[in-house]
């Protein structure tokens, strides 16, 4: 006695209802583009940090002066010659804002690879391996955290010798741990699953299904932390040169300008502009973090609003 | 006088472009003491009607038609008129064992708060209240489970209090949205059976939301199916699941393991249930139809009687035990 | 020697703080090729961790698991043999069984390896065979190229079943792989599942809560309790005519269709914490029918009639079966609540 309505459909005729988000290479990386009219910082913060990678990459075009050049009379405020002033040197503001942004921009950059590939190595091995190797790679890490970055960064990169290469370890040792702690918490959700012990009973090895199952798993969130933390490297690094231990003198650092400019603050200038460039790639690149990470979160359920069974 | 009378419920939201309809005209009507079942899957609008009889709409729904509860429409009711009849007259008791109730406070709290806010009595009053109707529902050791927090019961039992804290106001309605679908068969039979005592000792009218058939059959005495947001077919749960005329209904029926079935592949449904952002155009249903004919398409069929307690909407009635021969010929039966 | 071949399987687990959890007591379970056998149990009674278990995802704590007469070892860090990958599993949550991040094709094609002594000797190229286990499921060939979050529920289960297939396994376990679909998908996967395992003479176990959904698929059911099998029968005698009083509680709790069901009955009590299992017979406390015997006496799963095996004092080994309405003790077995 069987039905006539329907038969047993074991093709399925159509294509799958929800069409192809945007795709990349091997992988989704799936980033929901916000609505403009929604979102109106991301926009912000993206145009804010080309602006800045095409003033780092044309620099000499548009730096009206050299800005090691002690060639102007020193402590001229702002004026049409030298639209930033001038220094306690004689050196163009502007000119060393502008090359400025060729030391902090791709330091940052360096500065976040370097921290989320040893903190993202470890964290994985601490989440994949467990146990004792967790445990004591965990150890470290608290112990690290429980030092404030800035406090350790000087600490280390006065060990080492005031010099920008230096500060740049300063600043991984003491920024990986971030990164550990969240690729260890992403890797340890992601062991559970499903997806990971089907790859493994196909006959994957265990290192081949973390690099093929877990790495692409992290790449989003860990991209949302990349970004974020940008700022904060930006920050650090200035932090360093304004305390003598980063850029050293007449590098055209723009820490090492707020420090020199904050001596003689009566001619605020020096100081001035160059924080604002700071806070300027600092607060770009939290807007685009922010955006990144709501774009990678599923969408939240408006309980009622959505609905329904 | 009905108990609960919804008629021509229409709930939509907005979106950017058409709005997206989760209830399109639903009327039905629960009398003192019944048991009306709703049955349905998932985006058939079935939570989103029995939400309404408590004045829950969604965020920035828009909403027409008529909720009355006792005659009083809950749709134009202030907040604070809402507060008096959700707890008092209408109850609801969810699906989820583990999350219906606050993992933080005792059992006691729960239910003497419950308690005091509706109704000005002393905190030994309630809960010597309180431990009748833990009592009520069978949790054993009544008095010990007073001291004790949700987590140290399963969820059979906490379903139990979840009803206890429904019941707490002796409300006319009971709303009670898949409340076994989490629990295991013979845990469920308890809830099932708790329920009709529950119904016998108090004239409690029970809504039954359930996808489950099975249940429904022993469960409701009559039964609303739904689909994408409209009644589909209406009637004595019995009659209707022996005897389904909506060609929905009887796919439902035909897709669920059963006696008639062994040995037999089983039938399924071909195609997508249809949801509120793609809403097929005149009966929702058509698309996965065998009987559709060019008036499905444009027309919605709107739910006429058919029988004595037995109303349909569909513009076919392939299944209508009065005639239609020709039509049963065709399709090859 | 059958196919799929597990004696004594144990578990147990150890939590911190509290006495150990016995997931599984002691289960002897066997499945020949096209067979479909359903494990039968409510939450808790140690089904999952037994699929697990059998297919190497959990450790043992004792007992063995031979596939073709080969023991299957848990999977570890190196590569899983090649042998034992003709046992597969299908999950539960079609959500989280396949990598959000990865191609469907390329997710099937992780089983189709050729590189390995003893793998697949299949001469086509693997984009080929692919589109194969894809039409074998119901789905079109050109979907292998698409992700995970662009498929329905249903579907994602059929990719889940084509990438279980993909190693050509004699066995498959599927935990409750119907379960979280709609009812009228659910009809869909799991005649896709039966006919697969008659065509390919696959031996199947089919873990579910749902006895009704096994009812008309299985050629045998085992039903489960506090991680003991307590009846191992054919599947209409195990309906008709249950032999062990839990297999009859649970038919009895389900709700039926039809003009003249009876309600359902629940059985007395609640299913106790397996931590700590009642003395005995793991059911006594809430059996309609328990004797003194059954307090103090715990009875192993014993062959009782054909091939029917039961866990009860009331049956006596080697038969002949009793059937529980010729018991003469209360019926009803909701007097009594406490």
């Amino acid at each position: 006695m069987s039905s006539p309505i329907v038969a047993d459909p074991m093709l399925v005729p159509d294509d799958p209802s929800a069409t192809p988000r945007r795709q990349r290479n091997r992988w989704s990386l799936r980033v929901r583009v916000p609505r403009p009219w929604r979102r109106p910082l991301a926009y912000v913060g993206v145009a804010i940090i080309g602006i800045w990678a095409l003033v780092a990459i044309f620099a000499p075009l548009i730096a009206p002066f050299d800005p090691l050049a002690q060639s102007s009379p020193r402590f001229l405020a702002p004026s049409a010659a030298h639209l930033f002033g001038t220094d306690a040197v004689g050196r163009d503001v502007l000119s060393r804002v502008i090359y400025g942004a060729r030391i902090s921009l791709p330091i940052a950059v360096v500065l976040v690879a370097l921290s989320l590939l040893v903190g993202g190595t470890i964290g994985a091995i601490a989440g994949y391996v467990g146990g004792v190797v967790d445990s004591v790679l965990m150890r470290i890490v608290d112990l690290f955290f429980a030092f404030p970055s800035i406090i350790l960064a000087m600490a280390v990169s006065a060990a080492l010798g005031p010099s920008l290469l230096n500060a740049v370890f300063a600043i991984v040792a003491v920024s990986w741990p971030s990164y550990a702690r969240v690729m260890r918490s992403l890797v340890l959700t992601l062991r559970g699953s499903n997806f990971l012990a089907a790859s493994r009973l196909l006959g994957i090895s265990s290192a081949r299904a973390l690099w093929r199952e877990v790495v692409p798993n992290v790449a989003g969130p860990m991209l949302v932390l990349s970004t974020l933390e940008l700022g904060s490297a930006v920050l650090l690094l200035s932090g360093l040169s304004f305390l003598g231990l980063g850029a050293i003198p007449p590098t055209p650092e723009w820490g090492a300008m707020v420090s020199d400019g904050a001596r003689v603050f009566y001619y605020w200038w020096i100081a001035v502009f160059p924080g604002v460039a700071i806070f300027s790639v600092v607060i770009a690149f939290n807007f685009l973090g922010d955006v990144l990470r709501d774009g990678l979160d599923p969408r939240s359920s408006q309980s009622l609003a959505t609905t329904d069974r | 006088m009905s108990l609960l009378d919804i008629d021509d419920l229409r709930i939509s939201l907005p979106t950017d472009g058409a709005p997206r309809v989760l209830v399109d005209g639903v009327s039905l009507r629960v009398n003192e003491g019944e048991f009306v079942g709703l049955a349905g899957e998932s985006g058939s609008g079935k939570t989103v009607t029995a939400l309404s009889a408590l004045g829950f709409l969604p965020s920035g729904s828009t909403t027409t038609g008529q909720v009355r509860l006792d005659g009083t429409d809950v749709l134009g009711m202030s907040p604070k008129q809402l507060r008096g009849v959700r707890g008092q007259t209408v109850a609801m008791v969810f699906q989820d064992p583990m999350t219906s109730l606050h993992p933080m406070l005792s059992i006691e709290t729960q239910l003497t708060e419950q308690l005091r806010a509706h109704q000005s009595i002393s905190k030994k009053a309630a809960k010597d209240r309180a431990v009748q109707l833990l009592e009520l529902v069978r949790i054993p050791n009544a008095r010990h489970a007073f001291s004790a927090y949700p987590h140290h019961f399963s969820g059979g039992m906490r379903q139990r209090i979840a009803i206890a804290s429904a019941l707490a106001c002796d409300p006319r309605l009971l709303i009670a949205d898949e409340v076994t679908t989490a629990l295991d068969v013979t845990v469920q039979a308890g809830i099932l059976e708790l329920l009709q005592q529950i119904r016998r000792e108090t004239g409690m009218a029970v809504v039954f939301i359930t996808h489950d058939l099975g249940v429904m059959n022993v469960t409701a005495d009559s039964l609303y199916v739904m689909y994408s947001g409209r009644v589909v077919e209406h009637g004595i749960t019995r009659e209707v699941l022996a005897a389904p005329r909506h060609p929905y209904t009887r796919a439902l029926i035909d897709a669920l393991p059963d006696a008639h079935n062994l040995g037999e592949q089983l039938v399924a449904i071909p195609g997508d249930a249809a949801t509120a952002e793609n809403r097929p155009s005149g009966c929702a249903f058509h698309p996965r139809c065998a009987f559709a004919v060019d008036a499905c398409r444009t027309e919605v069929p709107a739910l006429r009687p058919v029988a004595l307690e037995r109303e349909l909407a569909c513009h076919v009635d392939p299944f209508d035990p009065a005639g239609r021969l020709e039509l049963l010929v065709e399709t090859g039966v | 020697m059958a196919l799929l071949d597990v004696q004594d399987a144990v578990v147990d687990y150890h939590v911190p703080g509290r006495a150990t959890v016995h997931a599984v007591a002691g289960v002897s379970i066997s499945v020949e090729p096209g067979e479909i056998v359903g494990l039968v149990g409510e939450s808790g009674c140690g089904k999952s961790t037994l699929g697990r278990a059998i297919v190497g995802l959990q450790k043992l704590t004792s007992g063995t698991v031979a596939l073709d007469g080969h023991p299957v070892a848990p999977v570890g860090r190196g590569a899983r043999p090649v042998r034992d990958r003709g046992l597969q599993m299908v999950f539960q949550d079609p959500y989280s069984s396949l990598n959000p991040r990865r191609r469907i094709g390329r997710q099937i094609a992780d089983g189709l390896r050729r590189d390995e002594p003893g793998a697949s000797t299949d001469p086509r190229p693997v984009g080929e065979q692919v589109t194969e286990l894809l039409e074998s499921v119901g789905l079109a060939a050109n979907v292998a190229t698409r992700f995970p979050h662009e498929f329905s529920g249903g579907q994602r289960q059929r990719i889940a079943i084509a990438r279980a297939l993909a190693p050509n396994p004699s066995i498959i376990v599927a935990d409750e792989p119907v379960s979280a679909l709609d009812a009228s998908t659910r009809a869909q996967v799991t005649n896709l599942l039966t006919s697969l395992a008659a065509e390919r003479g696959m031996g199947l176990l089919f873990i579910s809560h749902d006895l009704s959904g096994v009812r008309h698929m299985a050629d045998r059911v085992a039903v489960m309790y506090l991680g003991r099998i307590v009846e191992n029968s054919p599947t209409e005698p195990l309906w008709g005519d249950p032999l062990h009083p839990y297999s009859e509680a649970l038919i009895r709790a389900i709700p039926k269709l039809g003009m003249d069901a009876a309600a359902p009955v629940a059985p007395s009590g609640e299913v106790p914490d397996p931590a700590n299992p009642p003395t005995g017979c793991r059911f006594h406390p809430r059996c309609p029918y328990a004797m003194d015997r059954c307090i103090t006496d715990d009875p192993a799963l014993v062959h009782i009639d054909g091939s029917r095996e039961a866990a009860c004092w009331l049956q006596p080994e080697d038969g002949p079966a009793r059937r529980l309405l010729d018991v003469s003790v209360v019926q009803n077995s909701t007097v009594g609540h406490p």
